[in-house]
């Protein structure tokens, strides 16, 4: 084979994967631009819409495939509207970050439900006999199930387009992702057209799935698959144009392909490099306006849980007590013979860590960071590398984490910040991305496989207790290095709360929550709004380095998983669910929720269901968060009296605080 | 006497739990021209607000054409025949003229017949030269002339403008106001809403000028032009010539 032919063949393999990108682009761009949701179930979709088409084309045999190339997709479209109707609707005029809790919530249902009726495994679904084989065109042979997948998407593409651009249907649509409530006010039902878009965008998604899982297999992790990618593309591309999905699905196709083949090493970053340097270059991606796209409420709609109902006396007993229980925990789980229950909290006050500091920048300044699992994952690798090469002590490998977590969270921060909302989610997304895919790369991170077996000393030069050999008893208790392990964990927990909380009520915990109030104001008073945001970014990165450190010092290990977008996606979840913008109610949701996935986890199959649907109902009915529940209740017309003329003194006291 | 074509009585609106409006009454009849004044912040855009649907109201009634449309939401109200020009003209800037003017044929009432979107754009000599361009591309009164024809051609029984002549140069507000009353000559009925007194008492038939979310007065526009107390005293102008 030529030189020529072999370039041409990936070109073409690139344009094949470009073409299923845009496809799955162009919906979740539309429906970005349309309604400001951020779609994190539009890969779910996507597999949807091949798991659809493999149940209708299987019994169908030799003209399944088609029929359910028609079929597939307008199933998906309807769940698309009905998942609009009842879940979508009731979240718009907030921030888009409730948009991507609800789709994170939704990825989890969908994604349950496929496994729980296809299974887990991946199933082959065969091309169409009569498109299964190679044709000669212009003397040279190629797939013509390809070539087929390149037309239906450029037939799509351009239908789209036409869609969007010529008919009345296109105009409402760009009208409405401009000013919806003018639209509203000339008398036409907006509603009826989201519902509508939502569904046309879910159908491409489907579309889409099929010719993937035709080219490939079906399988349930097809869509968590290809969601990153397909936000990379919407961002290059420039939130909410469709000229940018279709030339940015097209691109990325063909990088990534080339990428393959002739930089094998760049496979996997190059494209999180490109999103980068694209978004640091021109934050609007390459065919983006400020329009529409622009006009995020800078978190002026972020929900902030307030103080809640209890007053700060009564919540710092409650603070005591919790600390208290905690202390008492490895004695009482001696006793009753739950030492269980002790590893289960060493979870929970990692992710409580993890949590306090996605809370530092989320719920005071404003800034949504969708790839906070760059901190914790880069601080478990730091942290593993420091005790394997420089020092055993978890002293010094956790220093090592919180100031390597620190500088990048800098770097980061100098390039994303003064990008604000959408645009600073998708590079800190972006870079955590990067590093996912980096640490499979090197040797010296152990590739897929991690570092482990890592041995841990608390101590510095000599001095101190290596957890293997120490053993006191006392009385009834054995108090050995599992117990120093979940004190020392439990101290820096507490301490880094404490921290926070001083940091917060100093004058730069203030200025920060001015800056989420209203960034405008904040630097007409003068203050230098980049700079504060950077600092608690920074402070926020230490912070999440931090608890990635403790969770690999306490567990030895680190994996790549560590920096998967699933965990930012459960960190945000956590920080929504217990109430952002207090400190400790994030603490609270990182409990309840490992809490729950922990005890759903071993009683149910369907634990990510049922934790998905309480998830969307979080989101939809309490959306201040755990911590204001009391609040909620005492508001409560019926409720509300019982509570209420017990509470009218601390009333006041939160208003001071919101 | 016929019954107005819009009726506000006691009508409580505002946001959250900030109430604007203590109970407005007002009434526009058919074919007439009235306008709202006051001072920054009195409730003149919550009131059109209000009765067009998109600020619900705590209490009163907006009675329109015989119908209660208090309850209304803004698509409904528009699809009853009530068009605004909202303030700061809000065009869709991605939009050429010519869409701006057809999304605008689409909505209003879908039961009668409206005027082409050739027929409006004609109307407005500046529109037509550049019915291709983006609403972004305008200069601010060609935006202003485009939000009224957008508004204009549904047909609309009740005109609401908000401030048309807010930031236009003094020959644009001249044209807004021209427009304004050959509009009215057409015999479509108007509520202005203005925080240039000239130009309000000037378009007006009758005026009610409004204070910390009440009607404080209310006369035909010529007696409250000629009343140097009631401007002095509500609005601290005095309309020298």
């Amino acid at each position: 084979m030529s030189v020529a032919t072999a370039v041409a063949e990936q070109v073409l393999n690139g344009l094949v994967v470009g073409m299923v990108y845009v496809l799955l682009a162009a919906g979740l761009s539309i429906i970005f631009g349309v309604m400001d949701v951020i779609n994190f179930a539009h890969g779910e979709l996507f597999a949807l819409g091949a798991y659809f088409a493999f149940a209708i084309a299987g019994p169908l045999g030799g003209a399944g495939f088609w029929v359910a190339l028609v079929v597939a997709p307008l199933l998906v479209g309807v769940i698309g509207m009905a998942i609009e109707r009842l879940t979508v609707k009731r979240l718009y005029g907030r921030d888009p970050l409730y948009h991507i809790l609800l789709t994170f919530g939704l990825v989890l249902i969908i994604n349950d439900l496929i496994t729980s009726v296809w299974g887990k495994s991946a199933q082959p679904f065969p091309i169409p006999a009569a498109l299964d084989q190679p044709i000669a065109l212009f003397g040279f042979t190629y797939s013509m199930y390809n070539y087929a997948i390149i037309v239906i998407g450029s037939v799509l593409a351009l239908g789209t387009w036409l869609l969007l651009s010529r008919t009345q249907f296109g105009m409402i649509i760009r009208a409405g992702s401009e000013d919806r409530e003018m639209v509203r006010n000339l008398g036409i039902n907006i509603d009826r057209y989201y519902t509508l878009t939502f569904g046309f965008g879910a159908a491409l998604a489907g579309v889409a799935g099929i010719v993937l899982g035709a080219f490939q297999n079906v399988s349930p992790t097809m869509g968590n698959a290809v969601i990153i990618p397909a936000f990379v593309i919407v961002v290059l591309g420039g939130l909410g144009s469709f000229r940018g999905a279709v030339a940015g699905g097209l691109f990325v196709g063909l990088v990534q392909t080339l990428a393959r083949t002739y930089t094998p090493f760049l496979e996997g970053l190059i494209v999180f490099l490109l999103m980068i340097v694209v978004l640091v270059v021109k934050p609007t991606g390459l065919f983006g306006t400020s329009i529409g796209a622009g006009e995020h409420h800078d978190g002026a709609l972020l929900h902030g849980a307030g103080g809640g109902v209890l007053s700060s006396e009564t919540r710092a007993k409650l603070g005591y007590a919790a600390v208290g229980v905690l202390v008492l925990v490895p004695f009482l789980a001696e006793l009753t013979g739950v030492t269980y229950s002790v590893t289960l909290l060493e979870d929970i006050l990692i992710w409580a860590l993890f949590a306090l500091s996605l809370d530092l920048v989320l719920g005071y300044a404003g800034l949504v960071s969708l790839g906070h699992t760059l901190f914790y994952g880069v601080g478990a690798y730091a942290s593993v590398l420091t005790l394997i090469h420089i020092s055993p002590s978890v002293f010094v490998a956790l220093v090592v984490a919180v100031i390597v977590c620190a500088a990048i969270a800098w770097f980061v921060g100098y390039l994303s910040i003064r990008v604000s909302g959408v645009f600073f989610a998708m590079i800190t997304l972006g870079f955590a991305e990067l590093f996912y895919n980096a640490v499979f790369k090197f040797d010296f991170t152990g590739g897929s496989d991690g570092l482990f077996g890592v041995d841990v000393f608390y101590g510095l030069a000599g001095l101190g207790i290596d957890p293997s050999e120490f053993e006191i008893p006392l009385g009834l208790f054995v108090f050995d290095g599992g117990i120093v392990q979940y004190y020392f964990l439990l101290a820096v927990v507490v301490g880094s709360y404490l921290l926070a909380r001083r940091l917060i009520r100093a004058p730069f915990g203030s200025v920060l929550q001015a800056i989420r109030e209203s960034e405008d104001r904040a630097s007409f008073i003068g203050y230098d709004v980049t700079a504060y945001k950077r600092r608690a970014f920074v402070v926020s990165g230490g912070l999440a380095g931090l608890a990635g450190g403790l969770f690999a010092a306490n567990n030895g290990y680190v994996a790549p998983s560590f920096l998967h977008w699933i965990n930012s996606g459960e960190v945000i979840v956590m920080t929504v669910l217990g109430g952002m913008g207090t400190l400790y109610g994030p603490m609270i949701g990182a409990g309840v929720f490992v809490a729950a996935e922990d005890i759903l986890s071993s009683y149910i199959d369907q634990w990510q269901l049922v934790i998905g649907v309480l998830f969307v109902l979080f989101v939809i009915f309490v959306p201040r968060g755990l911590v204001s529940l009391p609040q909620t209740v005492a508001d409560h017309p019926t409720f509300g009296s019982v509570v209420r003329d017990q509470t009218k003194v601390t009333e006041t006291e939160v208003e001071q605080h919101d | 006497m016929t019954d107005p074509l819009l009726s506000v009585r006691d009508l409580v609106s505002g946001y959250g739990s900030t109430r604007v409006l203590q109970g407005v009454n007002l009434d526009v009849d058919k074919g007439s021209v009235v306008t709202l004044i006051g001072r920054n912040g009195v409730g003149k855009t919550t009131t059109l607000r209000s009765i067009l649907g998109s600020v619900s109201p705590t209490s009163g009634t907006v009675t329109f054409d015989g119908t209660d449309i208090t309850e209304l939401s803004p698509e409904k109200t528009a699809q009853e025949g009530i068009a605004l020009v909202p303030e700061e003209r809000r065009v869709f800037p991605g939009l050429t003229v010519r869409e701006n003017v057809e999304i605008g044929r689409i909505g209003g009432r879908r039961d009668i017949e409206k005027p082409s979107v050739d027929e409006i754009i004609d109307e407005f000599e500046n529109l037509a030269r550049h019915h291709e361009s983006r609403g972004a591309n305008l200069s601010g009164g060609e935006q202003q002339m485009l939000a009224i024809a957008r508004a204009l051609v549904s047909a609309p029984d009740l005109l609401m403008l908000d401030e048309p002549t807010e930031g236009l140069a003094p020959s644009i507000v001249k044209q807004v106001q021209r427009k304004i009353t050959e509009l009215n000559d057409e015999g479509v009925t108007i509520l202005l809403v203005e925080q240039n007194v000239q130009v309000a008492l000037d378009a007006a038939d009758y005026v009610y000028i409004l204070d910390k979310g009440q009607v404080v007065h209310e006369g035909p526009a010529d007696e409250v032009a000629a009343s140097e107390e009631v401007l002095d005293r509500y609005l601290g102008v005095s309309l020298a010539e």
